[in-house]
């Protein structure tokens, strides 16, 4: 990261795909090449987007990285900074700062055991870095499920993917939706409905998980029921983040900084801090 | 440890002092009274504006090391694409005058901004994220500290650790003997200052120490405001006893105005926005916020995980006092300035909710 820590990189798009009506995929790479060098993110980690002019925001990184000073994330336009990014196009620069924040790795070694990746809407784009990673390493994984559950179908991000995932023979993606509509064939309700589907070998597995904080509270009541012990439960956190670099105080929960603690925790991390993390 | 070098600087030769400061540096900052009668530090243009009496004032330290509204680099948009200007020209200053509890905090906030936790490959954990800001304007300034021979109505210092006298963490500590100050040395910036200036300063003795030392006894006895229990009340807060009733009850008496958060010299929240100058130019800066007001956590969904005040207040006391912060930094996050007590409308102050919490069953 740059010496400075408030300071982003110019960086260019080099390429959007529109995901859904309000949330695209920006591809993006650092302009100038020691300074690209000098961004290696791993799983799990985030980086300040900034549009000159509007602000920044974080965002999580959606791919295991191939190259340095390359990056995807997925917005979905909201707000001051994700209003502006949607105004852009194919070519136009913004800043980036990172890769901030830890990552899946600094977790568990879930290497050898079953990975069960649980994702909900907007969420899913932090999870795929780790899901990329676990691709590019297949075989030091056994099981590999992903439960993936959004609104409505056409909420869903990365559709391309998604029938791609569910095409492969050494995967499990199950997915469902709140509200179907009248082509969707699959499960509908809350992404905990279809825990009853799944034979987990609860102390082999290891669970990654990012969503809306309620589903996030729910899921980790419903697996700790299953007995999947705490360490085991692997989830990112969101918090409102103004610096992303463990200053500006806006990201706390508890003692902890989302930003520079997290954004990735296990549960025995989370439980017990003097706020409620999600 | 070698005996302390220590110097004396009559009173007469303030003026002369603060006459070459103003030439050779850039800045002198230094408490001076507003026409309302309050005091805070300003920087000065003559040695005349210094008040010569004055608890410490709004707006300490804080002010110079953490300005309220701060660039953090500017852009400017042009047909090669955008370039950042992220270097800027610290002053040399000079900060006179400030109170031990203001250095106290200034030195929280050299373990605060100067450190941080880690982030990015080739941080290692516990590697520093220093902020270049604070480090470069602190690092240009010398800090010269008058301890406090009288406490202030409202200042609890004596119960943080952070007064009336401090014994290191300053360049340079004047105590007040009359018609001279004694002069100690803290620092290696402390003791070239000295030097630059020798001609004024003349040579200190052990009597002046031992009559310090007095000072410093007959000083811890002045204090009104009765706030020795922190340690009871840090103990009642981190064993749970400080229940959800107790800060609906604090929030209660809050207007939420956030007053005491900007007084605060140990509160560095802060928020990050963008400004354009022109089409094709703006800045980046950093303006004060605090954990009291509701937006400060809201996310865009409206899902706010702080979205009562009483998780508010909980919030702002909790990082002060309780032990899974003390564990980030040993230090509590207050050093007993009183200066919410003075600006709470609600008397829901540092004091009072100490008090409060003390009594807790
Ligand atoms: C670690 C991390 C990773 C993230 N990853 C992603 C990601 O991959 N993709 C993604 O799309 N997002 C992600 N987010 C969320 C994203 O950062 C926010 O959506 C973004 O910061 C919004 O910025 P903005 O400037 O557009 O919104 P702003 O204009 O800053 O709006 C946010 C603020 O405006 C106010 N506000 C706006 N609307 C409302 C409302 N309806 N009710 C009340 N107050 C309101 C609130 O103060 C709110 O906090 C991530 C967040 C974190 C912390
Ligand atoms: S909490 Fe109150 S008394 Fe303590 S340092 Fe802050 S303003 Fe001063
Ligand atoms: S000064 Fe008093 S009323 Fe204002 S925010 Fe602080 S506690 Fe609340
Ligand atoms: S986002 Fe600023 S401290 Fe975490």
């Amino acid at each position: 990261m740059n010496p400075n820590i408030y300071v982003p990189y110019i960086a260019e798009i080099t390429d959007i795909k529109q995901e859904t009506g309000d949330t695209r995929t920006y591809d993006v790479r650092i302009k100038n090449r020691d300074e690209a060098k000098l961004f290696v993110s791993r799983p799990g980690q985030f980086v300040e987007a900034s549009v000159f002019g509007a602000g920044e925001a974080p965002f999580g990184l959606t791919t295991s990285p191939k190259e340095p000073g390359v990056m995807t994330f997925t917005v979905r336009a909201c707000g001051k900074v994700t209003n502006a990014l949607a105004e852009l196009k194919k070519g136009d620069e913004i800043g980036i700062k990172g890769p901030l924040g830890n990552s899946f790795l600094d977790k568990i070694d879930s290497k050898g055991k079953d990975i069960l990746v649980i994702g909900g809407g907007i969420w899913l784009p932090p999870l795929r870095s780790m899901i990329d990673h676990i691709f590019n390493n297949r075989s030091d994984y056994r099981e590999f499920t992903i439960l993936y559950g959004a609104r409505t179908p056409a909420d869903r991000v990365y559709k391309y993917q998604l029938s791609d995932w569910e095409k492969k023979t050494d995967l499990k993606l199950i997915q469902t939706v709140d509200v179907a509509d009248k082509d969707w064939t699959g499960n509908v309700g809350v992404v905990t409905t279809l825990f009853p589907k799944l034979k987990l070998d609860i102390p082999n597995t290891v669970v990654y998980t990012c969503g809306p904080p309620i589903m996030i509270k729910f899921v980790i009541i419903e697996l700790l029921k299953l007995g999947l012990p705490e360490k085991q439960i692997v989830s990112t956190l969101e918090r409102y983040m103004k610096c992303g670099v463990g200053k500006c105080g806006h990201c706390c929960i508890g003692n902890k900084y989302v930003c520079t603690d997290g954004p990735v925790f296990d549960y025995t991390e989370i439980k017990g801090l003097a706020e409620e993390a999600f | 440890m070698p005996e302390k070098t220590v110097y004396s600087l009559a009173k007469a030769q303030v003026p002369e002092l603060i006459a070459k400061l103003l030439k050779s540096r850039n800045e002198v900052w230094a408490p001076v009274k507003g026409e309302g009668g309050d005091t805070f530090l300003a920087q000065i243009d003559s040695a005349k504006q210094i008040a010569p009496e004055y608890v410490n004032g709004f707006l300490g330290a804080k002010r110079y090391v953490f300005p309220q509204l701060e660039e953090l680099f500017r852009f400017k948009k042009g047909k090669n694409g955008t370039t950042l200007e992220t270097e800027f020209d610290q002053p040399r200053a000079v900060i006179w005058g400030i109170r031990p509890c203001d250095m106290s905090a200034v030195n929280y906030f050299d373990s605060f901004f100067g450190q941080g936790a880690k982030s990015g490959p080739g941080w290692k954990s516990g590697d520093p994220l220093p902020d270049p800001l604070y480090e470069k304007r602190r690092e240009r300034a010398v800090f010269i500290t008058l301890a406090c021979n009288q406490a202030g109505p409202k200042c609890f210092c004596v119960c943080t650790d952070s007064g009336p006298f401090l014994s290191k963490g300053f360049d340079i500590q004047l105590t007040d003997l009359g018609t001279y100050y004694l002069v100690e040395v803290g620092s290696p910036k402390g003791g070239e200052f000295v030097k630059e200036f020798k001609t004024l300063f003349g040579t200190g003795n052990e009597n002046d120490m031992k009559l310090r030392r007095k000072l410093e006894t007959e000083a811890e006895k002045t204090f009104q405001q009765p706030v020795s229990f922190f340690a009871k009340a840090m103990r009642k807060l981190d064993g749970g006893k400080v229940d959800q009733k107790f800060w609906e009850k604090v929030a209660g008496y809050c207007i939420g105005c956030g007053g005491c958060i900007y007084v605060c010299p140990m509160c560095s929240c802060f928020d990050v926005d963008d400004k354009m100058e022109s089409d094709t130019e703006g800045l980046r800066y950093r303006a004060w916020d605090t954990c009291d007001f509701a937006g400060f956590t809201r996310e865009v969904s409206g899902h706010n995980p702080r979205a009562s005040r009483a998780d508010r207040r909980k919030r702002w006391f909790y990082h002060k006092l309780s032990m899974d912060y003390l564990e980030k930094n040993p230090v509590i996050g207050c050093v007993g300035c009183g200066r919410c007590v003075v600006t709470c409308p609600g008397e829901v102050d540092m004091a009072t909710v100490v008090r409060w919490m003390r009594k807790v069953e």
